[in-house]
């Protein structure tokens, strides 16, 4: 309630006012007596200030202090001198002092702050945020610095630090700030601090303004070709051409009659000018060509030196990047966490909007809790598309593990599990020897360390795919 | 502005950024405070060229510090650091070598730091460091000065150094922060921020000032004295008698004849320039004193007029030759000795070394008064020049010591010449000239002085015993014979013993006490009033014998003692009026006084750099003795508060100027009370007239709360905006408004639906019948309670229909063309 300062003045006088009281010195005493009734008024100003007017503390510049002791040496001369001229320049300089700060503490009375920006932002892209000052008093208000809180960006960052140089009575100004969101998350912006004061540089004080604004910082994915994928359906090149067009994730099963309400680009041309007839296209949903990715969010993927850089950061990125290609390339994904927040949760689906919606489910993800995966087999038949490639993240993987993994090949198409080196990231170091790819196109175990690209690492762990692919 | 991402933002965003000043009016408004503030050094040191020269340094020095290259800066710093250092130990060597200057050297000191600082003045931190320094100068001349110049240079220096503050604070957040916005101009801000700070500052500091209690009392101010000077010539000639005579008739201002007469009359306040003071006190200047009461008027006693001696005893001369052998100093300076002073301790304790030597036949105090530590005295300096033809008195404050190059031009020959200065018993300087006293002066004389100020606190006076020197108390309460102090008939008497004693007729009270009571009763009461006007005092004629001869003569006497006339009668005069009621109840409660007449302080005057006083201060008040103290002046003469007077009118600047410098100089606690009075008037007044015209003030009063009520009302706090209902007409108003906007028909927010549809008719032709319609439907049923029938409300989704079809035809047509 009051702060250290308030408290040592108080118990200082309180000591002079004993000492007065017990040498009986009459001046000490009123003296005493008067600082004592100056700190009360002041506890119960400050009580006014801070309950009514939001103020949260009061700061006094270098400027201002010079100018106090200045204050108080002329009013002591003054004292000492009592010359007419010398009374008026003391108290001169005492009313300027006064009436300033009392001009700073009604600087930021009826100003209010309005917030935009999208609402959904990338790591590293820089976001564009507009703040308007809205002066709702009659007076113009002039040098009113703020700080809106950013929580997305860096520690470092966290305030943007912003002056409104002037804003006429009863009406607004607004200035744009660019904010770099480098932590993935759904943020609340704000609160917003006012340093309102007087502007000449004297006093500030700072006011509290609770508005708050959602930012969802998405996770960026990376541009990866897809290539590979392409390759995963088992027909002939041929036939694989005829998949009628991206983002269906379907499969060309045949040929039938042509009935009415069938699209135009269904129509198989070169079987109808055979046969004289209209001939549609027949398609099925291609599992084979759904990519899944199954997140095992235990505390462990969380740990790391910097928070921007762990192995479930690194997951999230490598997740939404595969996803984007593989949506781009006319798959479905499919995605599922163990461990997070819901416990076990499963999307699936493709598509922009698909998308779009799993980019702002993954900036969502927090910190997991411990998960034994050999205990959620059954959710993880039960919630990943059976015959899809399977990309499973991990925060390690031992050779129990390994076991385990091995009968989930059974289940699915094609295994990865993506497992992290979590010494590295804990120390920055590299701390197994062993080499980092184990397994065939079929189960492939990748380990990944701290500092790696994981554009490369993403990047190769497909070609690994493609290789098996080529064998087959 | 965010730097270093000029991309990032549209033009608009730096567009708004004009609200930071620029940086080269940050060094014009801190060197216009700056050169302000040296002149405040004038009011302390006297000299006009070390002022000249510091002014052109600072504004060189800031246009240097502007113009300099930025790689340059760090050698200067260094480079002048070097030479301020240098310069502060010089001047703080020179004080403690001669301490009695130490205010003036560090004027000078800070004076010079300033002009150096000037040209290192490169970041918002030094110019605040600037201006912080000129704050520290004012308070020096504050401490030194009695100059009211500081007070018309405060507002442009107040000013200049907010606007300066306001600039330094904008360049510094914009170097710091990246994110700025304005809306107001640099200039509009700057001058509406400095003017307003300004304006409540210096308003609120004055009348806070009011308020605070403070007491004229000065201690000891130390500042350099004037330097002597050579006089030239010693030209004995003198005015041939017809244009002495001649020019002491012109000279006849009131009080400054060889009697102080009461005899009442108008008189009118001419302000004809009569003396020049350069001094840094501007005080009460002293002309003649008056001992003698006869009823009618004051004359002075023949055994003052016996007092008059040389000024050079034997002695003294002998101390100021062994002080000063060079026979050039000696030339010039004559040394007058003190009269008045109360204390051989002191005397021999403080006057010892400063060539101040006290008369044999001083009246010192009483014994136990002797030693009154309490008693301080502060040294003063004065240049005083004759602007017309005037009395022979070296005017001056209570009491000079020291007379220096009594220098003047004759008008008829345009030669020097010079006039002895002889001190008598009341500590005035008259002026001898081969031992016969001087008639006038002409103008142009001129001659320096020091006075010896006691710096006497008020409630020390309390301290003063009610015994004094012998003979004193005798001489300085004589009465006429009309007035009885002992007689319990004596209506004068009894009244100014009751006054005296707060309303009884013995209170046991200390003399300090009774005269504060009687100065109240005369100041405060409000029983009496300033006028200019006096009714002739009533006389009759006696017939009188001469003791030596034998014969008798007929003698005009007054009817009534001058004082009862006042007291009972009048109530109302000038100074010369009160001056003598209070001398008189003084003496009537056994108190010494005496009349005093001169000068009141003058007007500053720019242009001749002093105090002009002239006809219009020709004043009298009283000098009241207490014991260990000396004689104390009083002045009982209320301030005029007949502002509104026609002659008052004529002289409003002269008097606003007055006021400014009693406010600030001479009499704070007699402002107050004119302020307060002039209110009290003013009231009283626009009370009178109101009643005198009830007619026409009921009417004012009538127009005033009209315009009163009507700026309430105006001001009432907007009604919300009206409920518009949910119905089905509205319901197609707003599809239709938002179908308005898709195809760039907004409509702005202080017009209404029906203005807004109205609007759009008038620009879209096809549409034109169908939205007036609506706009009519909608007006019906957006600000009643009337719900609309079925018909209306299908008419209006068909409208919004065929408004919706129209652009959808439109879009297509545009887009196919």
């Amino acid at each position: 309630m009051f702060s250290p300062a308030f408290i040592i003045l108080f118990v200082l006088d309180l000591l002079f006012l004993a000492f007065a009281l017990i040498k009986a010195e009459p001046v000490l005493m009123t003296y005493s007596i008067i600082a004592l009734f100056l700190l009360i008024i002041w506890a119960f100003i400050w009580r006014f200030l801070s309950i009514r007017l939001g103020i949260q503390r009061i700061m006094l510049s270098k400027t201002s202090i010079a100018v106090m002791l200045l204050a108080a040496f002329s009013a002591t001369v003054s004292i000492i001198f009592s010359t007419h001229l010398l009374v008026f320049t003391a108290v001169f300089i005492f009313t300027s002092i006064v009436l300033i700060f009392i001009w700073s503490l009604i600087s930021s009375i009826g100003l209010t702050i309005r917030r935009e920006h999208h609402r959904i932002a990338l790591i590293g892209q820089p976001l564009e945020v507009s703040i308007t000052l809205v002066n709702n008093s009659r007076w113009p208000r002039f040098t009113v610095i703020g700080f809106d809180y950013f929580p997305a960006a860096s520690h470092e960052a966290g305030y943007q630090e912003m002056c409104f140089v002037s804003v006429r009575g009863k009406s607004e100004v607004s200035l744009k700030y660019e904010a770099l969101p480098s932590l993935r998350g759904d943020w609340r912006i704000g609160p917003f601090y006012f340093w309102g004061g007087d502007p000449f540089g004297f006093f500030k004080h700072e006011r509290l303004v609770e508005i708050y604004t959602e930012l969802i910082v998405v996770p960026v994915p990376f541009r990866i070709r897809m290539n590979a994928l392409d390759s995963i359906s088992r027909r002939p090149k041929d036939e694989a051409a005829t998949i009628s067009k991206a983002g269906e994730s379907v499969e060309f099963l045949g040929v039938r009659e042509y009935r009415e309400g069938d699209s135009m680009r269904k129509i198989h041309w070169i079987s109808s000018a055979r046969t004289g007839e209209l001939i549609t296209k027949q398609f099925e949903l291609n599992v084979a060509s759904t990519l899944s990715f199954l997140l095992v969010n235990t505390p462990e993927m969380s740990v790391g030196m910097e928070p921007e850089k762990t192995p479930l950061e690194d997951s999230l990125r490598i997740i939404i990047s595969l996803a984007q290609g593989a949506i781009r390339a006319g798959y479905e994904a499919s995605f599922t966490e163990l461990g997070g927040e819901k416990e076990r949760d499963a999307w699936s689906g493709t598509g922009r909007q698909f998308l779009s919606d799993l980019s702002v489910r993954l900036a969502r993800i927090g910190e997991g809790a411990d998960v034994k995966l050999s205990e959620e087999l059954r959710w993880i038949v039960e919630l990943v598309p059976e015959g899809s490639n399977l990309f499973l993240f991990v925060s390690s993987c031992d050779e129990a593990d390994q076991k385990l993994y091995s009968h989930l090949t059974q289940r699915f198409r094609r295994l990865v599990v993506v497992h992290f080196d979590l010494g590295s990231y804990e120390t920055g170091e590299s701390s197994i020897p062993a080499p980092r790819t184990v397994g065939s196109g079929k189960h492939l175990v990748y380990r990944i360390e701290y500092g790696d690209d994981l554009k490369r690492v993403t990047e190769r762990i497909l070609r690994q795919l493609q290789k098996e692919v080529a064998l087959a | 502005m965010h730097k270093g991402s000029s991309e990032f933002f549209p033009a608009e965003v730096f567009a708004r950024i004009r609200g930071v000043p620029g940086r080269k009016w940050l060094y014009v408004f801190t060197a216009i405070a700056t050169v302000i503030g040296v002149q405040l050094l004038y009011l302390t040191n006297d000299d006009f060229n070390l002022n000249a020269g510091l002014s052109v340094a600072v504004i060189i020095g800031f246009v240097f510090s502007y113009y300099l290259n930025a790689a340059y800066q760090r050698f200067m710093i260094v480079v002048l650091d070097i030479v301020a250092i240098s310069i502060f130990i010089f001047y703080i060597t020179k004080v403690a070598s001669n301490p009695v200057t130490w205010g003036n050297e560090l004027g000078i000191l800070l004076g010079l730091l300033i002009s150096i600082y000037s040209f290192r003045a490169y970041t918002e931190r030094d110019h605040r460091m600037i201006l912080a320094s000129c704050l520290v100068i004012m308070l020096l001349a504050s401490v030194a000065s009695y100059d009211v110049k500081l007070m018309f240079v405060l507002p442009l220096f107040v000013f200049c150094g907010f606007a300066s503050l306001y600039v330094a604070n904008n360049l510094s957040l914009s170097d710091r922060i990246p994110y700025l916005a304005s809306e107001v101009g640099a200039g509009s801000a700057i001058v509406y921020l400095a003017g307003r700070a300004t304006i409540a500052v210096l308003v609120v500091s004055i009348l806070f000032y009011m308020l605070v209690p403070h007491s004229a009392t000065v201690r000891n101010p130390r500042f350099r004295l004037p330097t002597s000077t050579i006089i030239t010539g010693d030209d004995e000639e003198d005015i041939p008698l017809e244009e002495r005579e001649q020019i002491t008739e012109q000279s006849s201002i009131s009080g400054f004849s060889d009697e102080f007469d009461l005899k009442g009359g108008r008189i009118e306040l001419e302000d004809e320039p009569v003396l020049l003071v350069r001094s840094t006190l501007n005080d009460y200047l002293r002309g003649k004193v008056f001992d003698v009461y006869n009823g009618k008027g004051w004359s002075q006693s023949e055994l003052s007029k016996e007092k008059n001696r040389p000024v050079f005893s034997e002695d003294v001369l002998g101390t100021l030759k062994k002080k000063f052998p060079e026979s050039s100093i000696m030339g010039n300076v004559q040394v007058l000795p003190l009269v008045d002073f109360p204390s051989r301790k002191l005397e021999e304790k403080f006057l010892k070394d400063k060539l101040i030597f006290v008369a044999k036949d001083n009246t010192y105090s009483t014994q136990g008064m002797d030693d009154n530590p309490d008693l301080k005295y502060s040294i003063h300096p004065l240049e005083i020049t004759f602007l017309k033809n005037d009395v022979a008195i070296f005017f001056s404050p209570y009491q000079p010591y020291r007379i220096e190059d009594v220098t003047g031009r004759n008008p008829s020959t345009s030669t020097e010449r010079y006039a002895d200065p002889v001190v008598d018993s009341f500590s005035v300087i008259n002026a001898y000239r081969s031992g016969r006293r001087m008639s006038y002066f002409p103008k142009g004389i001129h001659y320096k002085f020091f006075v010896l100020k006691p710096s006497i606190i008020p409630i020390k006076l309390k301290e003063a015993p009610n015994n004094y020197p012998a003979g004193l108390l005798e001489h300085y309460t004589q009465l006429p014979p009309t007035i009885d102090r002992n007689n319990p008939n004596d209506a004068l008497a009894r009244f100014a013993i009751t006054v005296a004693n707060g309303g009884t007729e013995d209170a046991g009270l200390i003399p300090y006490e009774k005269v504060l009571n009687i100065y109240d009763h005369f100041v405060n009461s409000g029983e009496y009033e300033y006028s200019l006007e006096y009714p002739e005092l009533p006389t009759k004629k006696i017939m009188r014998v001469d003791p030596e001869s034998g014969e008798t003569y007929e003698e005009e006497v007054a009817k009534v003692d001058a004082a009862y006339h006042f007291v009972f009668v009048t109530k109302k005069g000038y100074c010369e009026f009160f001056a003598n009621a209070f001398a008189v109840f003084c003496r009537i409660n056994s108190i010494p006084s005496r009349i005093v007449t001169g000068f009141a302080p003058g007007r500053y005057d720019f242009m001749k750099n002093g105090y002009v006083v002239s006809t219009r201060n020709a004043h009298s008040w009283v000098e009241v003795y207490f014991d260990g103290f000396g004689w104390v002046s009083f002045d009982p003469t209320p301030a005029s508060s007949d502002f509104l007077s026609a002659s008052e009118i004529r002289s409003f600047f002269s008097q606003t100027f007055d006021y400014i410098q009693n406010l600030f100089v001479i009499d704070p606690q007699g402002v107050q009370r004119v302020t307060v009075r002039f209110f009290a008037t003013l009231s009283r007044r626009v009370y009178e007239v109101a009643v005198e015209n009830s007619v026409t003030s009921t009417l004012i009063l009538a127009v005033l709360s009209g315009f009163l009520i009507f700026s309430i009302w105006r001001r009432r706090p907007r009604r919300e905006p009206p409920h518009i209902p949910k119905n089905a007409v509205v319901a197609s108003y707003y599809g239709l408004e938002s179908a308005l906007a898709e195809n760039g028909y907004m409509r702005p927010e202080h017009m209404t639906g029906k203005a807004f549809l109205r609007g759009v008719a008038s620009s879209v032709n096809e549409l034109s019948s169908v939205l007036n319609e609506i706009a009519n439907t909608y007006y019906v049923y957006a600000y009643s309670l009337k719900e609309p029938d079925a018909r209306d409300a299908e008419r209006a989704r068909a409208i919004l229909t065929v408004v919706r079809e129209y652009f959808a035809k439109r879009e297509k047509r545009d887009g196919r063309s």
